[in-house]
Parts: structure tokens; sequence; C-alpha cells
């Protein structure tokens, strides 16, 4: 098994070392998600029904594969949430005598189109590296995901440990 | 690990928070406002004896109430809303439309109508304040001419006021009493009103009255009473009205009219001539 206990974590899968199946499917994990969220506007949640379909789909493809899936998992999970906090104040709006149109709200709407903008160019980025059989790490969600994936848990340890062929004891 | 990750966490939030704090604080209105309504208030008055002319007084199909006892009644209250507005652009022109609808609309230039159907509604004079009240603060706002731009254009509006396409004329009429006023401008009419009935020593809460009357007998939402309710929810006009707080001092005097009196000879006045 390809592990490096010295570190902690798997070691990194090399770009010519990837099958470019592997390559393509890790890509699909980006570009998917942005067919997903032109799918489910106005109501911003099936791009992430659709991101945790395909993460469970790739649940047992390689390490390389599941990060970017990971990856392109979590970092929509705020702009979702962003999105649908939007989409719910903008209804409130609408349909209450309580609530305004307010600079606040305006203020969070830029701010929020700016995360979906950066988080497509990112995206967009996350999927070409992933062609390319490069490792592409997000701000916090890229650290997340390596943790997730590559970190060698314990009893991926001690199962190496028990398959490894050891030399007799004196 | 744990450390770089609040780090990364961080620096994500205070992007985040600093856009939306600065896109806060951003001057919209400049960006996206259109321009100051152009139209002096001499136009506006031309536009409106226009409209009146062509598309109420001409119209077979609206009676116009002259009564000299009704007249009076409503000169009363009228009268003492106008001395109260303070400075104003406009010489105030009210009328009655024989109707059975509870309506009352603004057009340009301070000419205001008000259904005689609305008038038998009221309870009091009071009432009948608040909803006048209502109407002249859409017009001391332009909210009639600022629509009436927003909606055909000012060269449009301009180009009638020569008063030679009747039917151009006629359309604007058309387009001026059916405008619906957005929920910005109902809320700064009944501001308005709040201030202008405080000023006449009328009770603000009368517009509260009025509407809780409205809802009571209608529900929150009726055709026939569209102009008034221009947002099916009520509730916060009646609390905004329930709620405003006159300045101390504030003596409420009734109105003197014998109420019952004028809605009867409204309901009885046989002899309705139109002008």
């Amino acid at each position: 098994m390809d592990t490096n206990s010295e570190t902690g974590y798997h070691p990194l899968p090399q770009p010519a070392e990837i099958p470019q199946r592997d390559k393509e499917d890790a890509m699909g994990a980006y570009l998917m998600m942005f067919a997903a969220l032109g799918a489910g506007l106005p109501l911003p949640i099936i791009n992430l029904i659709a991101a945790v379909i395909y993460y469970f789909v790739n649940k047992k493809a390689s390490r390389f594969v599941r990060f970017h899936t990971h990856q392109a998992l979590i970092s929509q999970i705020p702009t979702t949430l962003m999105n649908a906090v939007a989409v719910f104040w903008g209804f409130r709006i609408a349909i209450s005598d309580e609530w305004d149109f307010t600079n606040i709200y305006k203020g969070y709407l830029v701010a929020v189109l700016i995360a979906n903008l950066l988080y497509f160019i990112f995206g967009i980025i996350g999927a070409v590296k992933a062609h390319g059989g490069k490792m592409y790490y997000l701000l916090l969600f890229g650290k997340i995901s390596y943790h997730s994936v590559f970190k060698i848990r314990t009893d991926e340890a001690s199962e190496t440990d028990q398959q490894k062929n050891l030399p007799p004891k004196f | 690990m744990r450390k770089s990750l609040y780090r990364d966490l961080t620096i994500l939030l205070t992007i985040f928070v600093g856009c939306w704090a600065v896109f806060t604080f951003v001057p919209w209105s400049n960006f996206f406002s259109t321009p100051d309504i152009t139209m002096s208030v001499e136009n506006e008055e031309k536009l409106g004896k226009l409209i009146v002319d062509y598309s109420i007084l001409k119209d077979p199909t609206i009676t116009i109430i002259h009564d000299p006892k009704i007249d009076s009644a409503l000169r009363v209250v009228t009268h003492l809303l106008v001395t109260n507005i303070g400075k104003t652009d406009f010489e105030y022109n009210f009328r009655i439309i024989k109707s059975d609808q509870i309506n009352a609309f603004t057009l340009p230039g301070g000419n205001i109508f008000i259904y005689s159907g609305l008038i038998e509604f009221c309870d009091s004079p009071e009432q009948l304040c608040a909803v006048l009240s209502h109407e002249i603060g859409h017009a001391e706002k332009r909210h009639v001419i600022d629509k009436l731009v927003k909606e055909l254009g000012i060269s449009l509006i301009f180009s009638v006021l020569g008063g030679n396409d009747n039917i151009m004329i006629s359309e604007i009429g058309r387009t001026a009493t059916s405008t619906v006023f957005d929920r910005k401008q109902e809320k700064e009419a009944d501001d308005f009103s709040f201030h202008l009935m405080e000023n006449s020593n009328v009770n603000p809460k009368a517009l509260a009255t009025f509407f809780r009357k409205l809802s009571d007998q209608y529900g929150e939402y009726n055709e026939h009473i569209e102009i008034l309710m221009t947002h099916p929810n009520n509730n916060s006009r009646i609390k905004a009205s329930l709620e405003y707080h006159v300045k101390p001092g504030f003596a409420e005097k009734k109105i003197e009219l014998d109420w019952n009196k004028v809605i009867e000879v409204l309901k009885n006045q046989g002899t309705q001539q139109k002008h």
C-alpha cells in the first residue's frame, strides 16, 4: 500500500501515474456542479444534492478523484447557503410589509454575487487542473479535503502493518 | 493543521463580510435611480387640467356630484387640511364622483377625486380626512407625475401639453387613474397623512379605523378598493397609524359636521348633474 507513515498522509499521485479516466472523473466533479447549479436556480439546492450523489458514486475511486469530488462538494456548501439566504430574504421582502429592500440586502446580494463569481472561476481552474492530473487546493477547502482523503487512518495503518512481510524475530 | 484551517476560515469570512459591509454603504440610488423629474409645477398643473377636462369631465360614464350641502360639507374637511399643509405648490381641487366604489385617486396638479361610495363608507368626517390626507400626500410627494413619467416617458407627456391630442390625453388620463403606487410611495403618503392630520388637530388613528373597517368588511383584499389597498396586507399600515406619536400638546378637535346628515343627503341627492 502506498502509505507514508512518517508524514501521516498517503503520498500524492503524480500526473503521469494517474489514469486518464481518473482525470476526467475528477474534472467532472467541478463541471457537473456548474450544470446542476444552473438547473437548481432559483432554488440553489439541486447542485448540492448532485454533488453529494457524485461524491458517493466515486467513493470507491482513487484518492485523486475522491479528493477533487470532496473539494467540489464542500466548497459549494457556503455559496449554496448564501444563495439560499439571498432567495429566502428576497422572498420575505416580496411578500412582507415588515421587510424592506434595504441597502443591507443590496450589499448582501452583491457580496453573494462576488462569492459565486469567485467560486465559478476557482471551480473552472480546479477542473482544468484536475484534467491535467494536478492537485489544486482551494483556500480552506483544499486542506480539509486533503486531510480527509489522504490522511492515513489508524485502521489503515494497522492493516498495512499486518499485510507487510516481516523478517523472522530472533 | 487546525491553526491553518482557522486562518483560512478567518480570511474567507473577512473577505465576505468586508464585501458585504462595503457594498451596504454604496450609494445605490446614485447608480440606479432615474433622473429627477424635470416637469415643473406649472406643467404638472397644465397636464392635470387637460386630464380632468378630457378624461374625466368629458367621460359620459363619470358623473360628478354637485350638491351645495355636500360641497359645503366636503369644503369643511378639505379647507381644514389644505390650510394645514403648509407650503404647497398646488391649488387643490376636490371633486366627488358618483359611484358605489370605495375609492379615491389623485391626478397631477392637486386634483383629487373621491367616490361617493367612499364617503358613505366613512363613519366620521375624521376618516374621510384621513383618506384625503393620504391622497394629498401622493400629490405633495408628486407620486402621480413620477409614475406617469416612468411609465410613459417625459417626452410623451410634454408632447400633449399643447392640448391638441385628445386621444393621447385620454390615454394618459387612463394611465393616471389606474396607477398603482408602490409600497414605498404608499408609506410616504401614509406618513404625510399622519403629520397633516396632526397639524389639523385630527387624530391620526382615524386612518387605522378606516383601514380596519375595510379589512373587517371586505377582508384583506378586494378588487373594488384596489387603489387604497395597494398591498394586500394592511396590518402594517394600521399598526403605523396606531403607533404614530403625536407631539406633546396635541389637542384633538372633532370636525363639526352632522355626518349622518351628510351621508343621508349624499344617498338621497337626486339631481346629479355633470360638472
